[in-house]
Order: structure tokens, then sequence, then C-alpha cells
């Protein structure tokens, strides 16, 4: 649990290189923001695991993770503006 | 970003107040959650308060609220868990901000999908959230009560009323409504809710639907009267196909077409609020 916040963490910090002062200042296990940076580490893994199989319901699924991903992006970037 | 709104709490709250406080913040606009996490808080407040949290682990979430098949693995397939965490985080943000003066906190604890419901002390006279009806915005509109009369007897008709009862819910606040829910298995909390609706102004409908047993087809129906005269307003019934993981849709779609045949009915009546 620690681990996938600490990543979630950093992988935000990687794709939105403009607020990454900002993330930087806020701790990986932030009461407020830990669980959203977990759950944004695990849908990206969760679509990145989807992603490696070859059948038209994994596809779907890789769609929803990535869709839950960028959601939860946007719950955080909403959360610290 | 904190969690201030714990340092208040003080005591257990009953049922009737928690389902409340479940209807008022489904209902408001500053809770950041989508539709079906809505559906899961409701999911997992509900079956809490009927008596059924064993029930409440990822499986059945999975299954019964975000529409996964019998082979749903939560372990490669970690959207509960995912979903849960944004649930929490926007509860949080919740009560820590526009709700903060609520009188109950729903929360939902880290490693367990199991709500917790805690009064909080100098929230106000009544222990419960203020009602929808105070809101200013509220005022003059319309009050149905939905009560579902399914008399399932299986688990997946019940669960299919369970799903109607919510999208009509979803379907009638956006409608603008002010809701009542009668409480399933509870013949006495029928009467009492609707007594105590008559005593406030305005006007009050009762909408009765349900879901009849199992086959290839279920049939959903549901009744609009009006309760002050006893008249019959509508009455539709339609038999859908529900297989087991695509029936979330046309639930919706019959409880969201019922609402747009409901709403100008109802504002085309004398002294109609809406």
């Amino acid at each position: 649990m620690k681990n996938a916040r600490k990543r979630g963490h950093a992988r935000l910090m990687v794709r939105w290189p403009q607020r990454r002062a900002q993330l930087r200042l806020i701790p990986f296990d932030d009461p407020g923001l830990g669980d959203l940076f977990e759950a944004y580490e695990l849908a990206w893994e969760a679509a990145g695991y989807w992603a490696k199989i070859d059948t038209a319901a994994a596809s779907e699924r890789t769609r929803e993770y990535h869709a839950l991903a960028i959601a939860t992006e946007e719950d955080i970037l909403h959360r610290i503006s | 970003m904190d969690e201030d709104h714990s340092a208040r709490i003080c005591e257990q709250p009953d049922n009737d107040a928690v389902l409340k406080a479940l209807e008022h913040v489904l209902a408001s606009q500053a809770l950041r959650l989508s539709e079906r996490n809505r559906r899961f808080l409701s999911f997992v407040v509900r079956q809490t308060v009927e008596g059924h949290a064993e029930r409440i682990k990822a499986y059945a979430i999975g299954v019964d609220v975000f529409g996964r098949d019998e082979d749903f693995d939560p372990a490669v397939d970690p959207i509960v868990r995912i979903e849960a965490n944004r649930l929490r985080t926007a509860l949080a943000a919740y009560y820590d901000g526009p709700g903060q003066a609520d009188g109950i906190v729903i929360t939902v604890p880290r490693g367990s999908y199991v709500p917790t419901f805690q009064s909080r002390a100098g929230s106000g006279d009544a222990p419960g959230p203020r009602l929808p009806a105070c809101d200013k915005s509220a005022e003059g509109r319309a009050t149905i009560v939905i009560h579902d009369h399914s008399r399932a007897t299986d688990a997946e008709t019940e669960l299919r009323g369970y799903l109607f009862t919510e999208a009509f819910l979803s379907a009638l606040q956006s409608a603008g409504f002010k809701l009542r829910l009668v409480p399933k298995r509870e013949c006495s909390a029928a009467a009492l809710a609707i007594d105590a609706l008559l005593t406030e102004p305005g006007n009050a409908y009762a909408l009765d639907i349900a879901v009849w047993p199992p086959g290839e087809k279920q049939r959903f129906s549901w009744r609009l009267i009006d309760l002050r005269t006893g008249e019959v307003l509508a009455s539709v019934f339609r038999e859908l196909a529900v297989a087991a993981t695509s029936s979330f849709g046309l639930i919706d779609e019959f409880a969201s077409e019922a609402t747009s045949t409901i709403t100008p009915m109802l504002a085309a009546r004398p002294g109609a609020g809406l």
C-alpha cells in the first residue's frame, strides 16, 4: 500500500512536470491524498496488466482502467488546485 | 486535506437517521463522486443498515455494483479497491468542507468496505443531517414516496428490486423532486412515513414500484398515486430480459423514461411545485 502510494505520487510528478514543485511539497502518504495516489497507481497498473491480454474483454478493461486513471488524476489535480 | 471531521464525532446514530444522512449526502452536488460510486456508497450503507455487513466483500461489490461477472477476481481487477479509495477521499473532503454541518458522518475505514456511522456533537438540535426539504432550492417541490412492493423469493430478484429503486432515486432526484424511501419489510414504517409526509406542506405522491419474480423476462412496474386523494395518475409496466451483467442499463433507462413521464404530469397539476 505504501509503495503504491509512493509510485502513484512519483508517476504523477512525471506526467505533470508543470505541477512537480507543488506535488513535491505534498507527502505521498498525505492523509487526504494518499488514498488517491494509491488508486491512481493501481489504475495504471491494472491498465498495464489487461493491455497484455489479447481478448475483447481485456481491451474493455484496459480502456476502463485508463479512464479511471485519468479520472483519478483529475481528482488529485482538483484537490491541489 | 486532513480528516478533522473525526474529532467532533461522538455517538452511533440509529438506522433511520443513517438512511436520511445517506439520502442527504447523495443529493449533494458538493460530493465529488461518480454515479457508480454513489451506487457503491448506497450499496454498502444499505447492506450495513439492513444487517448484512458480512456480505460486503470486494467480490460482492464487484458483481453487484460494478457489473462484473462471476469470474471476477479482485486481485487482477482492482476496481473495488480503487473506487473505495476514491470514495473514501471524496467523503472525507465532503465532511471537512461543504458537509461539515451534517449531523452524521459516513466513513469507509481503510482495510474494510463496511461503512461506519457516527453523530457529531454540536451540529444542531437534530442528530441527523439537514433534510433536502429544508433546502431553499427544494422548497415547494413535489414529494414522492418510493415504496418497493416486490416480494422477492430469490436473491436475483431482490437485487433487481434494489437496482430499480436506485435507478428511480437517481432519476427523480436529478429531476428535482423531494424523495422519501419507505424501508422494505417494515409495513408500520410505510404508514408512518406517509402520515409524516401528509403533515408537510406541498404536493405528495406515492411511487409504488415492483419487480416480479424470475423467468426469462422479469416484469418491472411503477404506479404513481396522489397521496391526498388516492387517485392513480399512471400505471406502467415493462417486461425486461435481464441477463446477469447487462441489466443495469435497461433498468436505468426504464426509470429514466418513467421520470420523463412523471415530471410534466406533476408540473401540469393544480398547485404543482415543480
